[in-house]
């Protein structure tokens, strides 16, 4: 674990986002605002009927540590089912991304989890 | 004159490898106010108007010590000075006393959309309890607020128009004197947020005929905790308590109340005695500064400094005036391609304080398209080389997310 955030693969997640695209069909649609700085992530999901995830996209503007998160967890969540969505915590998403931001980053951290969860609920 | 770029060493937090540019939100305090507790917890402690006894006399003539220099700084009677928590608190006292008795049910209240959240909160929500609009003045392509839009707003008749001295994004200087002179001239009482102007001594109450003005020690290097509230006579001694209890009456009975005298009328409680015996420090600070100092060449410099080298970075565009003219050394920026919090963070690794997001003016920021900005403040005790190395800071984030 690193305390510089701004390493290699974030940038690159940040300037090149994996799945960044809109599904229109979704089976899942959530979108989080982050109202203390105007990041906002809306992500879409496709499940078989095994409920597990086909495909997934996101659509957003936000700070490298919120689109990257986003992007890395979307690489994460393929095949995975909706039960590993709700399970997911904080420190599962700081693992995956590898750095342990501030506590003020952590809302960053968490706006494409938040936007998953706003998905699911429905 | 003295050399201002000397007064730095004033500043125990300063001493470290630190470089504080969020004066827009709180200043730095000199040793000669943090002293200002010990001498006071020391020596002259005790709770305010009530002992007969020395010390209470003693606390009680520091307490309004403070107020005299406050009504000498922004040229008022002393009884037209009320202390509060904070700018909020303030504007909230004038909503609640004033607000509450004079707006009626299809009344406007003007606001500006460069307003700070403090100066639009209260009103929009008074004004859903009374019935009320609110109209909004707009801010020019230049980021000035349009005068002419103001003087089209005002013939709506409104009650009370509320304006900031001073943008606490663009950096923007409102003309007050004209704006005032416009409002009256409609019939409309007006409230100047100083936050940002009064920690540059801006504020002269009878030159601007201000009506009601609010502003915080804590901008102005003084302590946290105190705001000041300044009502135009006339207008306080009719005006409603804001809080009940303790030192806000004159006589309490079973079946009579009677309310103290202006301003004790509006401070109810034992108030924050230590922190604002301690303001006057700062206000001793201050005026020393703009005694024996050359402030308004240094302000300007620092200006013109961080018009000039902010503009090498590609992609880095100024909200706010271009022009050093009317405006202070407050400096919102965006940066194309780096989130405003990626900025402050990469800052941050080199200890350099900004801010990032909106700076609680979310409606500027809508009416400007603007998701979020970073902001870099100066106050007296910066120098060129702090906005040196604000720059270099922001050239190693371009280079971090140059791909």
């Amino acid at each position: 674990m690193s305390n510089n955030i701004y390493q290699e693969n974030i940038i690159d997640h940040y300037t090149n986002p994996k799945n960044f695209k809109v599904i229109k069909d979704a089976t899942y649609k959530g979108k989080f605002s982050n109202l203390s700085c105007g990041d906002e992530v809306e992500v879409y999901l496709t499940t078989n009927s095994n409920g597990n995830i086909t495909d997934i996209g996101f659509q957003g503007s936000g700070c490298a540590l919120s689109i990257a998160t986003t992007s890395i967890l979307s690489e994460e969540l393929k095949g995975k089912s909706i039960e590993y969505i709700k399970a997911l915590k904080y420190e599962d998403l700081t693992s995956l991304i590898g750095i342990t931001p501030s506590a003020a980053r952590s809302k960053c951290v968490l706006t494409g989890l938040e936007a998953l969860r706003e998905a699911i609920k429905k | 004159m003295k050399n201002i770029l000397e007064i730095k060493k004033d500043f125990p937090i300063l001493s470290s490898n630190l470089t504080y540019l969020d004066n827009s939100a709180t200043t730095q305090k000199p040793s000669l106010v943090i002293d200002g507790y010990k001498e006071f917890y020391e020596n002259n402690n005790a709770n305010v108007n009530r002992g007969i006894y020395k010390l209470s006399e003693k606390a009680t003539s520091l307490y309004e010590h403070t107020r005299e220099l406050v009504a000498k700084y922004i040229n008022s009677d002393i009884s037209e000075v009320i202390f509060t928590r904070n700018t909020t608190e303030s504007i909230n006292l004038v909503m609640y006393s004033w607000g509450e008795e004079n707006i009626k049910k299809g009344d406007t209240i003007l606001l500006t959309e460069m307003e700070h959240h403090s100066n639009i909160v209260p009103w929009v929500e008074l004004a859903k309890k009374k019935e009320a609009k609110i109209e909004w003045v707009k801010i020019t392509p230049e980021f000035r607020l349009d005068l002419d839009d103001l003087k089209e707003k005002l013939k709506l008749n409104p009650k009370l128009v509320c304006v900031t001295h001073v943008s606490n994004v663009l950096g923007t200087i409102n003309p007050i004197n004209e704006i005032i002179k416009l409002a009256h001239g409609a019939g409309a009482l007006v409230l100047v947020d100083a936050a940002q102007s009064a920690s540059y001594k801006m504020v002269d109450v009878k030159r601007d005929d201000i009506d009601f003005c609010a502003f915080s020690a804590h901008k102005m290097m003084g302590p946290t905790g105190v705001g000041v509230l300044f009502v135009k006579k006339d207008i306080l001694s009719n005006m409603k308590p804001f809080n009940y209890g303790g030192d806000m009456i004159r006589e309490v009975h079973k079946d009579n109340i009677t309310w103290n005298d202006v301003p004790h009328k509006f401070e109810a409680g034992t108030p924050n005695i230590a922190d604002v015996v301690v303001f006057a420090k700062s206000l001793e600070y201050i005026n020393n500064l703009y005694e024996n100092y050359d402030v308004e060449t240094h302000e300007k410099e620092l200006t013109s400094h961080a018009l000039t080298v902010l503009k090498v970075i590609p992609g880095l565009k100024i909200i706010g005036p271009d022009d050093i003219e009317n405006r202070k050394p407050i400096f919102s920026f965006t940066i194309e391609g780096i989130h405003p919090h990626d900025i402050s963070q990469i800052l941050d690794n080199d200890n350099i304080c900004v801010r990032s997001g909106f700076h609680c003016a979310e409606v500027l920021h809508d009416v400007l398209g603007i998701k979020a900005t970073t902001r870099a403040s100066a106050y007296f005790y910066n120098s060129t080389e702090d906005l040196d190395k604000l720059v270099e800071g922001l050239i190693k984030a371009k280079e971090i997310f140059k791909r």
